[in-house]
C-alpha cells in the first residue's frame, strides 16, 4: 500500500483526536523541567510542614499558632507564585523564543491549540499536585500531632494554587508576545506593574503641569487595582483582613479575602490563558528571537517606550536640573526625550541601531502629539486650576494640612464644614487662590528648589512665607474633588489686605470654634483595646488627669497637681470660648512673638469611652494629651497660672532667645 | 503530491516568497536548488507546515499542510539546523516522536542501529558532532516512515561513506514505500545523482521545475572551432546563453536540443563540433545568469 493510501486512513482514525493534546509531549514536560516543580515543592515545604513539625508545643495554643503559621504562608503566596509561575512558563514555552526548536515542535503533528493546552496543563500539574501533597502532608503532620484543623490548610491550598496558576497565565500571555526568553520576564513585571506605574506617571506629570492638583483618589484607583496583579492579590490576602471573631473569642483569617484571590485568578487567568491561546494561533513563528512577535503590538511597544520612557526621562532630567524654568520647560525636554526613547524602542524591535531614517516620522507625531496634550493639561483646556465648586453643589469643605504658628497641638489641624456659611468661606478662600495661579506656580516650583520661600524683617520677623493648603469637597452628587496646594505664599502684606486668600485663610483659622477644633479635633487618643488612633475629644466630658508646664527652650517641666490642673483646665476652656487663647499666626511676625509665649502647656486627659462593636455596646477606659501655647492675650489663664505661682515660669519668645531659629535665618539670608 | 501554488511570504516588507508555484510528483526525488537568499528554507517551512503563507495554497496529497495533524503525520523534516532537547539522546528523541507519529516504526530502528553505528543511542545528541546529529536526524526520520521527506542541505557534514549509506537508504524508501523525497541543497553535482526532478529558485520563484532529463535536454554545451578565427554572427532565434572562447575552440550555451542545435550549427561548416551534455550545476549558473545573478564570469 502506498503512503498516501496509509494518510487518508489516518486521518479520521487517529491525528484527529491528537490535535489538541499529546501525551509524549506532556510527560516529556514533566521530566525535562522537574528542577522547577521540585524546587517549587521543596520550598513549600520547608514553609509548611517542616516548620510545622519543628514548631515548639505550645499546648492548646498551638491548634492556633500553626493555623496562624498557614495563614502566614497564604501571605506569601503571591509572592511564591509570581516567582515560580514565570519559571514555569518560561520553560514551557521557550520552545517558541529559538527558531530551531520553533520549527522542530511546529513540524510535529499537533495543532497549535494543542501544544498550548499540553504545556498549559503541564504548567497546571507543577502546582497542582506539590500544592496537593504539601497540604496532605500538613494534615498528616495536623493528625499525629493532634492539632488537626483543615479550614486553614485548604483555604492555602486553594489560594496557592489559583495564585500560582494565575502567574503561570500571565507569564505565558506576556510570551506569546515575545520571542525572546530575556524579554518574558521584563514585560511580565512590566505588566504586573503597568496600570500603577502609568498611574504615577501621569499623576506625576499633571502635579508638574496643573496648580492644585491633588490626584490620588480619582475612580480609577480600583481598576488600577485591578490590573496590578502582584499589588492585587498580594492586598487580598494580607493579614490586614484579620478579624476578631467575638464567638470564637480569637482573630480569624476571614475565607473573604481568599476567595476573592481565588475568583479573581480564576477569572482573570482564565481569561488571559483565551487571549494568550488566540494571540498563539496568530503567532508569526518567523518572529522566534525578535523582541515583540505580534504585529500590532510592535508599534505599541515602540510608542510606548517612546512615551513612558520620556516622560520618566523628562521628569529627571526636569526635577534634577531645569525646574526653575517652569513645566513648558518640562513639555518641550519631555517630547525630546520621547522622540530619544521612541528611537530606542525602534532599535530594540528592529535589532539595529540604524533606525533613524525610516523611523522619524512616526516619532516625530508621536513627539508633537505628546507635546500637544502636555500642553493642553499645561494651559488648562479642561479648566481643572480654575475650576471652584457652586456653593450649592457642596455639602461638605474639608480644609487642612495647614501649617500655623505657634506649635503647639493646634499647629496642623484639619477642619470640616458642613455649615453653608462656613462652606461659603472656604469656597471664597478657594476663589482668591485660583486668582493668584501663576504666584502660586511659581512659589511651588522654588519650594520644590528646596528653598522655604520665608523671607525676614530686618528684626528677625518674618514677613514672607509659603503655607500648604488642601481643600476637599464632598458634592451633593457625592462625588470628592480635592485641591491640593504646595506653597501658597503669604505676605505680612497680604495679611492685611481682607479679601487676600491669606488673610481669609488667618480669618478662617481664627474663628473660635476652628480653634477648638484644631486642638480637640483631631488628636491622638489611647486606647486599651484598640491602641493609638485619631479622634476627636469632647472637652467638657474629659477628665482632667494632670497638667504641666513645658520650657521649649530649656527643657524641663513643671508638674502642676491635680486640683491645679483642672483650675488650669477651666481657666484655658475661659479663654477658648472668648477667642483669647489659641489664636493662629500664618506668619512668625512680630505680633506672633509678642503674644506667644514659647512655654507650652500640657494636660493629661481621660474619658470612658462608650463603643459599639458587632452590635454590642461596650466602654473603654481611653487617654489623650493635649498641648496648648500659652499667649498674653489669654487673661483667665495667666490669673489661674499667678494664681499658683508660676506666671513667671513662662518664658517669652524673643528672637535673642531661639539661637537656632537665627541660624536658619542667617543661612537662607546668605543663599539668598 | 506537493503542491505550493501562488505562494506569497512578505518578512517586514521583504518578499521572500514571490507567487511561487511549484509541483513535487509523488515517488519523486526533488531537487530544490537556489542562491543564497531565494527562499529554500521558507518554501521548506511551509511544506512542513512550520510557516503560514500570506496568500496561495500549499498542499500535500491535496490537503492544506498548516495546522492540519492528518498531514504532518506523513512528513518528516530534517532542517539545516537541527534541534533536540537539552539533554535528551537518540533514544529519548526516539520516544518522543513515537508518540507524535502513529507509524513510528520501532523494528526499523533497530534495524538502523547498524548503519548508524557510529551514532551512541545512549549519548547526549548536543555531545555529538554535526556528522552524529544529521545521522541521527536520519535515523529518527526514516523510522517515522513518512510519506513525504523535507530535507534542508541534508547531508552536510556526512562523511562520503555515510552520504552514500543515507542516499541509498532514502532511495529504496522511495522505491519501495513511494516515499515523496524534497531535498534543498547547494551540492548540485551530488543532487544529480539522485533526483529526478529539479526546481530552480531565483528571488523567491521557481524559474524552472523540470524532471533532470527534461532540463538536461533542454539545454545544451556546443564545443566549435569555425572556419573563421572570429565567430560568425549567429541566428537570432538561436538562444546562446553564453559564449565563452579558449584559443581556436568557442563553447556556446544553447537552449534547446542537441540534434537540433548541431544541426543548425553544422551549417556555417566549421572545423569542429560537438554536443556535451551540460551538468546540473552548470545548467543552474546559465539560467541564472539571466536573473542578474552574479556568477554569470565564472568560467567553468
Amino acid at each position: 500500500m502506498s503512503w498516501e493510501g496509509k494518510t487518508m486512513r489516518s486521518v479520521t482514525s487517529f491525528s484527529e483526536k491528537k490535535g489538541w493534546f499529546n501525551a509524549a509531549l506532556f510527560r516529556k514536560n514533566l521530566v525535562r523541567f522537574w528542577p522547577i516543580w521540585a524546587v517549587y515543592t521543596a520550598v513549600l515545604f520547608f514553609l509548611l510542614p517542616a516548620s510545622i513539625m519543628t514548631s515548639f508545643n505550645w499546648g492548646g495554643e498551638r491548634i492556633r499558632i500553626t493555623a496562624e503559621h498557614i495563614y502566614a504562608v497564604v501571605e506569601q503566596s503571591p509572592a511564591i507564585g509570581a516567582v515560580f509561575g514565570l519559571l514555569a512558563a518560561m520553560a514551557l514555552f521557550s520552545y517558541l523564543m529559538n527558531s530551531c526548536s520553533a520549527q522542530m515542535f511546529h513540524c510535529l503533528p499537533i495543532r497549535r491549540e494543542g501544544l498550548f493546552l499540553t504545556n498549559w496543563l503541564s504548567g497546571l500539574c507543577f502546582f497542582l499536585v506539590p500544592d496537593a501533597v504539601i497540604a496532605l502532608t500538613v494534615l498528616a503532620v495536623e493528625w499525629t500531632e493532634r492539632i488537626l484543623d483543615p479550614r486553614p490548610v485548604l483555604i492555602w491550598f486553594l489560594a496557592q494554587t489559583a495564585v500560582s496558576m494565575f502567574f503561570f497565565c500571565l507569564a505565558v500571555f506576556c510570551g506569546m508576545f515575545t520571542g525572546n526568553i530575556l524579554a518574558m520576564p521584563i514585560f511580565y513585571g512590566i505588566i504586573n506593574f503597568l496600570a500603577m506605574g502609568v498611574r504615577l506617571l501621569a499623576e506625576y506629570v499633571l502635579n508638574v503641569l496643573l496648580v492644585g492638583y491633588a490626584g490620588g483618589s480619582g475612580w480609577y484607583e480600583r481598576p488600577v487595582k485591578w490590573l496590578t496583579p502582584l499589588y492585587h492579590l498580594s492586598d487580598l490576602l494580607d493579614d490586614y483582613h484579620y478579624t476578631y471573631s467575638e464567638a470564637l473569642g480569637r482573630w480569624i483569617y476571614p475565607s473573604e479575602g481568599p476567595a476573592a484571590a481565588v475568583g479573581y485568578c480564576l477569572v482573570v487567568g482564565l481569561a488571559l490563558s483565551l487571549l494568550a491561546l488566540e494571540v498563539y494561533r496568530r503567532r508569526q513563528l518567523e518572529r522566534a528571537g525578535d523582541l515583540v512577535t505580534v504585529g500590532w503590538v510592535r508599534p505599541v511597544f515602540q510608542y510606548g517606550v517612546g512615551i513612558c520612557g520620556g516622560i520618566c526621562l523628562g521628569l529627571v532630567i526636569y526635577e534634577n536640573f531645569l525646574t526653575r524654568f517652569g513645566p513648558w520647560t518640562f513639555i518641550l525636554t519631555t517630547a525630546v526625550c520621547a522622540g530619544i526613547m521612541g528611537f530606542a524602542g525602534r532599535m530594540l524591535l528592529k535589532k539595529t541601531l540604524r533606525v533613524f531614517a525610516d523611523g522619524w516620522k512616526g516619532i516625530a507625531v508621536m513627539a508633537a502629539c505628546l507635546l500637544l496634550l502636555l500642553g493642553g493639561a499645561r494651559a488648562d483646556f479642561f479648566g481643572y486650576q480654575r475650576w471652584v465648586p457652586q456653593a450649592s453643589e457642596v455639602v461638605k469643605a474639608e480644609v487642612s494640612d495647614i501649617y500655623s504658628a505657634p506649635q503647639d497641638d493646634g499647629n496642623y489641624a484639619s477642619y470640616v464644614f458642613t455649615d453653608p456659611e462656613d462652606i461659603a468661606a472656604v469656597l471664597n478662600i478657594h476663589r482668591a487662590v485660583t486668582g493668584h495661579l501663576d504666584e502660586i506656580e511659581l512659589a511651588q516650583r522654588l519650594d520644590a528648589s528646596n528653598w522655604s520661600g520665608s523671607e525676614y524683617d530686618q528684626n528677625g520677623y518674618e514677613k514672607k512665607t509659603n503655607i500648604r493648603m488642601t481643600l476637599r469637597y464632598t458634592l451633593a452628587d457625592g462625588t470628592v474633588e480635592e485641591r491640593s496646594y504646595q506653597a501658597l505664599p503669604v505676605t505680612a502684606e497680604a495679611l492685611t489686605d481682607p479679601d487676600s486668600y491669606a488673610s481669609q485663610i488667618q480669618a478662617l483659622l481664627n474663628r473660635t470654634d476652628n480653634i477648638r477644633a484644631a486642638y480637640f479635633g483631631n488628636v491622638y487618643i489611647s486606647d486599651a483595646d484598640d491602641g493609638v488612633q485619631m479622634g476627636a475629644i469632647s472637652a467638657d466630658q474629659v477628665q482632667v488627669v494632670g497638667a504641666s508646664i513645658y520650657d521649649t527652650v530649656e527643657g524641663g517641666d513643671i508638674t502642676l497637681g491635680a486640683e491645679d490642673a483642672r483650675k488650669l483646665w477651666e481657666a484655658v476652656q475661659e479663654d477658648l470660648d472668648a477667642g483669647r487663647i489659641g489664636r493662629r499666626y500664618l506668619l512668625d511676625s512680630r505680633e506672633r512673638a509678642e503674644n506667644c509665649y514659647i512655654s507650652d502647656i500640657c494636660f493629661s486627659l481621660a474619658w470612658v469611652q462608650e463603643t459599639v462593636k458587632e452590635g454590642q455596646s461596650s466602654a473603654s477606659s481611653v487617654s489623650a494629651n493635649v498641648t496648648i501655647t500659652p499667649q498674653k492675650s489669654a487673661a483667665s489663664t495667666r490669673k489661674a497660672l499667678e494664681e499658683m505661682g508660676v506666671l513667671d515660669q513662662l518664658r517669652d519668645r524673643g528672637p535673642l532667645e531661639e539661637p537656632e531659629v537665627r541660624l536658619e535665618e542667617e543661612t537662607v539670608r546668605t543663599d539668598a | 503530491m506537493i503542491q505550493a501554488e501562488h505562494v506569497v511570504k512578505e518578512f517586514d516588507g521583504f518578499r521572500a516568497l514571490d507567487d511561487l508555484t511549484m509541483t513535487v510528483p509523488s515517488g519523486a526525488i526533488y531537487g530544490l536548488v537556489g542562491p543564497n537568499g531565494a527562499g529554500k528554507s521558507t518554501i521548506l517551512r511551509h511544506i512542513t507546515g512550520v510557516y503560514r503563507q500570506d496568500s496561495g495554497t500549499v498542499l500535500i496529497n491535496g490537503q492544506p499542510v498548516y495546522e492540519n495533524p492528518a498531514v504532518k503525520e506523513q512528513v518528516a523534516d530534517i532542517p539545516d539546523e537541527l534541534y533536540s532537547f537539552g539533554s535528551a539522546n537518540t533514544a529519548d528523541m526516539a520516544r518522543f516522536y513515537a508518540g507524535f507519529y502513529p507509524r513510528f516504526d520501532w523494528k526499523r530502528y533497530e534495524a538502523l542501529k547498524d548503519i548508524f553505528r557510529t551514532v551512541d543511542e545512549k549519548r547526549p545528541i548536543r555531545r555529538l558532532s554535526k556528522g552524529m546529529r544529521k545521522q541521527s536526524a536520519f535515523w529518527l526520520a526514516l523510522c517515522i516512515r513518512p510519506g513525504v521527506l523535507v530535507l534542508d542541505e541534508p547531508v552536510d557534514g556526512l562523511d562520503p561513506v555515510m552520504r552514500r549509506q543515507v542516499w541509498s537508504l532514502l532511495m529504496s524508501d522511495v522505491a519501495q514505500d513511494g516515499t515523496t523525497v524534497l531535498v534543498a541543497s547547494h551540492n548540485l553535482r551530488e543532487l544529480e545523482d539522485v533526483c529526478d526532478h529539479v526546481g530552480i529558485l531565483s528571488k523567491g520563484r521557481v524559474l524552472i521545475e523540470r524532471s533532470l532529463s527534461e532540463l538536461q535536454a533542454s539545454v545544451v554545451k556546443m564545443q566549435v572551432v569555425f572556419q573563421e578565427r572570429e565567430m560568425p554572427r549567429l541566428p537570432e532565434d538561436m538562444e546562446v546563453l553564453n559564449v565563452s572562447q579558449v584559443g581556436r575552440i568557442t563553447t556556446l550555451i544553447v537552449r534547446g536540443a542537441a540534434e537540433d542545435i548541431t544541426n543548425r550549427l553544422a551549417a556555417y561548416q566549421p572545423i569542429l563540433l560537438e554536443a556535451l551534455p551540460l551538468t546540473l550545476e552548470e545548467i543552474f549558473i546559465y539560467e541564472l545568469g539571466g536573473e542578474d545573478y552574479a556568477v554569470r564570469d565564472i568560467v567553468l
